[in-house]
């Protein structure tokens, strides 16, 4: 079956089994590796998306199910500047240390500042919940989020 | 073997294909990718063919019918949560479920469907007394969600039906408790879940509901002894035998059991316990 969606801005198309998991989608087909595999099962968060602008995992998702639908990966984020606001922050404020779910809490992130700007902390961490973290003690990655946050509110002075 | 996938473009087309195929139902996905999951790499298992209903904007749509809310049974979870017409303690056990990035792709129909002993919102549909939707190409039925559930993973949903929609009535409550036990506050399904609902004004109960959830092999609700409570509220027997008479009647329709999330015994005290303390505050 053909599915066609968009992937970082542009429309792809590819002639595939519409049940492949869509990371694998993302690795095989176009080298994304970004997109982590942590659990495989949804748990983790390692393998966020954006999708329609809001998170998803992509180890749960089958491709099929993202025709004519927009995502975006850490990749295709990393060209914005709200990557560059958040990760700044993230490594100002020492929120990284082996890095593997960097990915997935930046777009976490990305996706609780587009709805609420200014988030508490709270909020922060309920956006985060679904992201596990087994190095930092996620305490630094909201201090991170906070200031990110902070920093946009900054850049929409007059 | 590469499961068969079908994508309709419309509802009626999704009916005629369940029809024809008996397909499996793929809504978000998320339960599905996770059960029928292989190693890196490779497809589903083999299987019935794979029905994507997921995009079918009819089975989207939340919209007041008189007193009831109608809820499209693809409706995600994160939708339903933010929707001005769902109640705010609705809302708040919607926000108990699974992790953001689950909320935004599940969906209501699909935790209907599972027929888990410990779907989040199953406590409320039975507490609520809401029906579901059932349509095939042949026609359209409703029924209770309590008839619909029948066992832990066991549902009424005919080969040739989709849940289309569920129904909720519109009430409110003077006094509400929902209590999910769980190790963390995501990606935790409950090891018990209670639920209670009462109308109580000038001292006078008008009514109660009370739903488990993971106490059993289904949501138990019990509507006899909610009417006997009311009755005995009425009387103003505030004696402690009668509401552990009550409480015993509970014990007795509750049947947990032990596995990797928590024990028998500790889902039947702490079930008792939460419908002891929210039926106390209520007395008192």
């Amino acid at each position: 079956m053909r599915t066609t969606f968009v992937l970082n801005g542009k429309r792809v198309h590819l002639d595939t089994d519409p049940l492949r998991r869509l990371i694998d989608v993302l690795h095989e087909d176009f080298g994304l590796m970004g997109v982590k595999e942590g659990c495989g099962e949804g748990e983790c968060g390692a393998c966020s998306i954006l999708l329609d602008g809001k998170l998803a995992l992509a180890c749960i998702m089958a491709v099929g199910a993202v025709q004519d639908r927009d995502v975006m990966t850490i990749e295709g984020f990393a060209e914005t500047d709200a990557f560059k606001n958040l990760a700044g922050a993230f490594a100002e404020a020492g929120a990284v240390q082996c890095g593997y779910c960097t990915p997935g809490m930046i777009l976490a992130a990305e996706s609780l500042l587009r709805v609420v700007p200014e988030p508490d902390e709270a909020q922060v961490r309920e956006a985060l919940s679904g992201n596990l973290c087994r190095c930092t003690g996620y305490h630094l990655i909201v201090q991170a989020v906070l200031a990110a946050a902070l920093g946009r509110k900054g850049q929409q002075r007059p | 073997m590469i499961r068969r996938t079908h994508r309709p473009s419309c509802l009626k087309d999704a009916l005629a294909c369940r029809q024809e195929t008996g397909g499996c139902l793929y809504a978000g996905g998320t339960d599905l990718m996770v059960r029928e999951r292989r190693w890196k790499g490779v497809s589903l298992r083999p299987g019935p063919d794979v029905i994507l209903i997921g995009h079918l904007e009819e089975l989207r749509e939340i919209r007041r019918e008189g007193d009831r809310l109608v809820v499209g049974a693809c409706t995600t979870l994160s939708d339903l949560r933010s929707h001005r017409e769902t109640p705010p303690l609705f809302s708040r056990i919607i926000g108990t479920m699974a992790s953001p990035a689950v909320r935004n792709v599940a969906t209501i129909g699909g935790n209907i469907c599972n027929a888990s002993p410990a779907g989040d919102t199953l406590p409320w549909l039975y507490a609520l007394g809401a029906r579901v939707c059932l349509e095939s190409a042949e026609g359209r039925r409703e029924t209770g969600i309590e008839a619909f559930i029948r066992a832990p993973g066991q549902n009424d949903l005919g080969p040739h039906e989709i849940l289309t929609a569920v129904s909720i009535p519109c009430e409110t409550f003077t006094h509400e408790c929902h209590q999910k036990v769980a190790a963390r506050r995501a990606n935790s399904p409950a090891k018990l879940s209670f639920l209670g609902l009462a109308n109580l004004e000038l001292g006078r109960l008008t009514d109660i509901r009370l739903a488990f959830g993971a106490v059993g092999p289904t949501v138990v609700r019990s509507p006899e002894l909610e009417r006997e409570f009311v009755q005995l509220f009425c009387r103003r027997m505030k004696e402690p035998s009668d509401l552990r008479r009550l409480l015993a009647g509970y014990a007795g329709l509750i049947s947990p059991i032990d596995d990797q999330r928590s024990t028998a015994d500790y889902r039947r005290q702490a079930a008792l316990r939460l419908a002891e303390a929210y039926l106390r505050s209520l007395w008192n």
